[in-house]
């Protein structure tokens, strides 16, 4: 009676550590996914680009040649501000958050004054303030980087995350480029190369992340492939 | 990516590979190098002097207007022939505790034209000619930005350029004529000058009194150090800060006499402000070695040492001998001040006042014949006397004030003095015929030869 | 403690600067003691976030076809005086554009100002070109820019086409 107590107990006690472990592992599994991704544990966001990040190829993707909106919202220090993107040099958006780590070496970039794009309009845009601190926003920007709090502007322009940046004409009004870089040097190169050849813009090395999440970008590669829509492939448990 | 971004993620890489990857201690480096590394950074980061003395954009061709001081004699105001034309602030500047700093534009004017619908006249008309300030690292523009922030003097519609800034950590609207409309310009935080002060325990003590809407106007220069303390010139006197923390000023109608007779090397710093007696007439400041000035109808004196000690146990202006009237004056082994009402002697007899009516037979004596008293004054029967070192003083109303003094006191002593057969002195002592002194009594006349040894009497006999 | 301006509702629904300008309308940061008022920044490049109420922190960056328009409101104690006799707002012509009419005189810039009175109410025009030998070109874009500044029912914005 005694040994099968015991059988009971250590097999209970061997499940119970099985699930603890298990546990542990899922944690440790969120917890490195996370990080990958992007996310930082810091609360002052001051910790190094993650190794994901800094080893993201620069790209620039998605819908060139739509119409730009004007960016409306307000800066750091609760003005309105409304800037049009039409009509002048071009604009390059940059949308940034203040947590965001892969976002801190282009706070760090602009507020230390790097030069950005020839004869382009760098505009920083952040979420509104109610997503966003004030405080935290107005410390990165400085007195030197341009910021605009809007929301709007983000669903505007369908941003996907930070760091992301969008290359508008000001000649059209229109978009020339988007996508997402590591550091602000590759985002140089973006502009640079989506002014050397516009063709390509929309086409360069994929993103291993924006592409996942591009709904275009997929259709086309199926589509390469013959597979267009109600396909049976697409449809594995329809008979 | 900077040199210490470099280095703190390089840190911090090293150390992910060798403890596991999110580890405390990873992090910790991490922060730590950066800390390490910027703070480093933040201290050998080389300065240019000119930013350290003047702050940024401090030459002509930055383009912002010199501080007034600079070109105004050290003076941080508007120079004659400008006046304020706007102001703005900057806040949070550590140039002012932390608090806003105002910036006042001091416009120059026009001679002889108008403006023709601008607010501003054209060079040709300028009272003042466009240059760079010189002479300390303070370059900027002088009469050159045509430029107005607008809200002082809004009855002036026409101005010249702007000449130069004033600097103050009070707002403008309290000392000029301004309106309260803010304005603010961040980017002008640093900008400074060597004829400004940096911000001290002193300055702040200036600001709290109302800076250059004080009583000591604007300052001139920047803060000193002086024995025990520090001082700041302003063009209405001077505000003296002792280590100890206190703060006086002292206004110009006391600074000129405080200075010439070494201001806080010899008399100590200010214990008081320059403040007004009762009655309004005079100014005065204490001073810490025990000194006072008073400035009034009287003129201007200092009053120091066992003479100021008793006349301040006797209240001051409110002692018999009243408000100082002249200097201090040492004769032999004492010294003597003049009040309006009487004289303070002080020798090793004891300082005394020597009071109406004995005090002009004193005077008239001086210190040199009749020494220095060595008791207070004595009336008996109308008649007042006061013993001196070397002699009496002796005074009524019939015969008027008079010292008798020398041998001729000595025979007059020996024959009674007051009491004795010659009466009371009539005259002050005169010199005879034979190079001797004599002196006239109700009675008589003594002689003195001029050994003083053998003095000569009864040449008028007494009557009695 | 500094305290920070606050947002005007009808500014922010009304701002529509002219293609090619970005444009903040904001109350000055006031102290104690002080008094704030509208304050509204165009330029032809981004608004940055400090405070400088007549933009030296824009003007700095301004590149050679680049323009900065500051419009300040002043108290009602302005209204009446010398310096805002002018009436309406002023078009700033080529000609009367100088070098050395600027809060901070830079090499190569030119500036405007004006004092005036609208409705009531005082303002002062601040206008600095980033080129003075490029002004016939950017004037006439200032002129744009003005041409939106409505001041009317107490309020300061640049409102759409009409």
């Amino acid at each position: 009676m005694l040994v099968a107590a015991v059988v009971v107990l250590a097999v209970v006690v061997a499940l119970l550590v099985l699930l603890v472990t298990g546990l542990l592992r899922s944690h440790a599994d969120i917890l490195r996914a996370l990080h990958e991704l992007g996310a930082s544990l810091d609360d002052d966001g001051t910790a190094a680009p993650s190794r994901t990040a800094r080893q993201l190829p620069p790209t620039f993707t998605g819908a060139a040649g739509r119409t730009a909106a004007a960016v409306v919202g307000s800066d750091p220090l609760g003005s309105p501000v409304a800037t049009s993107v039409d009509g002048g040099r071009d604009t390059l958006l940059v949308f940034l958050s203040s947590g965001c780590t892969t976002c801190q070496p282009f706070w760090g970039a602009l507020r230390g004054g790097e030069a950005g794009p020839a004869d382009t309009n760098v505009l920083v845009v952040t979420r509104d303030p109610d997503e966003e601190s004030t405080a935290r926003i107005a410390d990165l920007a400085g007195d030197r980087v341009p910021v605009v709090m809007s929301t709007q502007a983000w669903e505007d322009y369908e941003i996907p995350g930070s760091p992301h940046v969008v290359l508008v004409d000001g000649g059209t009004g229109t978009v020339r480029g988007e996508g997402a870089a590591g550091t602000w040097p590759q985002v140089l190169d973006l502009v640079g190369q989506a002014r050397g050849d516009r063709a390509h813009a929309r086409s360069w090395l994929p993103d291993p992340v924006t592409a996942r999440d591009n709904a275009d970008r997929i259709d086309a590669e199926l589509a390469a492939h013959g597979i267009g829509d109600g396909h049976a492939s697409l449809y594995p448990g329809r008979p | 990516m900077t040199f210490t971004t470099k280095l703190a993620t390089g840190v911090g890489n090293a150390l992910e590979h060798r403890f596991s990857r999110r580890s405390l201690l990873g992090r910790a480096a991490v922060v730590g190098a950066a800390v390490t590394v910027g703070g480093l950074d933040f201290v050998l980061r080389p300065t240019p002097a000119y930013a350290a003395v003047c702050g940024p954009g401090a030459s002509c061709g930055d383009g912002w207007t010199a501080m007034c001081c600079t070109i105004n004699a050290g003076v941080n105001q508007c120079p004659p022939g400008s006046f304020a034309g706007g102001w703005w602030k900057a806040d949070g500047a550590s140039l002012c505790g932390g608090q806003a700093r105002y910036y006042i534009d001091c416009q120059g004017e026009c001679t002889h034209c108008g403006c023709n619908g601008s607010p501003f006249c054209t060079d040709t008309c300028w009272n003042c000619e466009r240059r760079c300030a010189s002479g300390t690292c303070d370059e900027r523009r002088v009469c050159w930005n045509v430029f107005r922030y607008g809200q002082c003097n809004q009855q002036v519609g026409c101005s010249g350029p702007v000449l130069c800034r004033m600097i103050s950590c009070v707002p403008p609207w309290k000392f000029e004529s301004c309106t309260t409309d803010a304005a603010t310009d961040d980017n002008t935080t640093d900008h400074t000058a060597p004829c400004l002060s940096p911000w001290s325990p002193l300055q702040s003590s200036y600001a709290s009194i109302g800076g250059a809407g004080s009583v000591l106007g604007a300052e001139v220069g920047a803060e000193y150090a002086v024995a025990g303390g520090t001082a700041q010139h302003t063009t209405a006197g001077r505000l003296y800060r002792s280590s100890a923390g206190a703060d006086r000023w002292v206004l110009n109608a006391v600074l000129t006499t405080y200075v010439a007779h070494g201001e806080v090397d010899a008399l100590g710093l200010p214990t008081t402000n320059t403040t007004k007696t009762a009655d309004g007439h005079y100014a005065y400041n204490d001073f810490a070695e025990n000194f006072s000035i008073y400035v009034g109808p009287s003129g201007s004196w200092l009053l120091g040492g066992p003479i100021r000690t008793l006349w301040v146990q006797l209240g001051r202006e409110n002692a018999a001998v009243g408000y100082p009237s002249g200097p201090d004056a040492a004769v032999g082994a004492g010294n003597w001040q003049v009040f309006v009402h009487g004289v303070i002697a002080s020798s090793t007899a004891g300082t005394l006042e020597i009071l109406a009516p004995v005090a002009a037979g004193w005077l008239n004596a001086g210190a040199a014949n009749v020494g220095y008293p060595t008791a207070a004054a004595a009336v008996n029967g109308g008649v007042t006397t006061q013993t001196c070192t070397a002699g009496l003083l002796c005074a009524s109303s019939a015969t008027g004030s008079h010292a008798v003094y020398g041998d001729i006191y000595a025979a007059w002593q020996a024959d009674g003095g007051v009491s004795g057969s010659y009466g009371l002195p009539t005259a002050d002592v005169a010199v005879n015929g034979g190079g001797g002194t004599y002196q006239t009594f109700q009675e008589g006349r003594i002689d003195a030869a001029p050994s003083r040894s053998h003095p000569q009497r009864h040449v008028v006999p007494p009557r009695r | 403690m500094i305290p920070e301006p606050r947002a005007d509702p009808l500014a922010v629904r009304a701002l529509r600067p002219p293609p090619g300008w970005s444009a903040r309308v904001g109350w000055r940061a006031a102290g104690d003691g002080e008094q704030s008022h509208r304050v509204l920044h165009a330029a032809t490049i981004p608004m940055t976030g400090s405070r400088s109420d007549y933009g030296s922190d824009i003007a700095a960056r301004l590149g050679v076809d680049d323009s900065l328009v500051v419009l300040l409101e002043f108290g009602a104690s302005a209204v009446g005086t010398a310096l805002f006799a002018p009436r309406g707002l002023p078009v700033p012509q080529v000609t009367q554009f100088d070098p050395n009419m600027l809060q901070r005189t830079l090499p190569g810039q030119s500036g405007f100002q004006r004092f005036f009175t609208v409705d009531g109410r005082a303002f002062c025009l601040y206008v600095v070109l980033g080129s003075h030998a490029r002004r016939a070109r950017t004037v006439p874009r200032v002129h744009a820019l003005l041409s939106r500044v409505d001041v009317a029912d107490g309020t300061l914005t640049l409102r759409g086409p009409a």
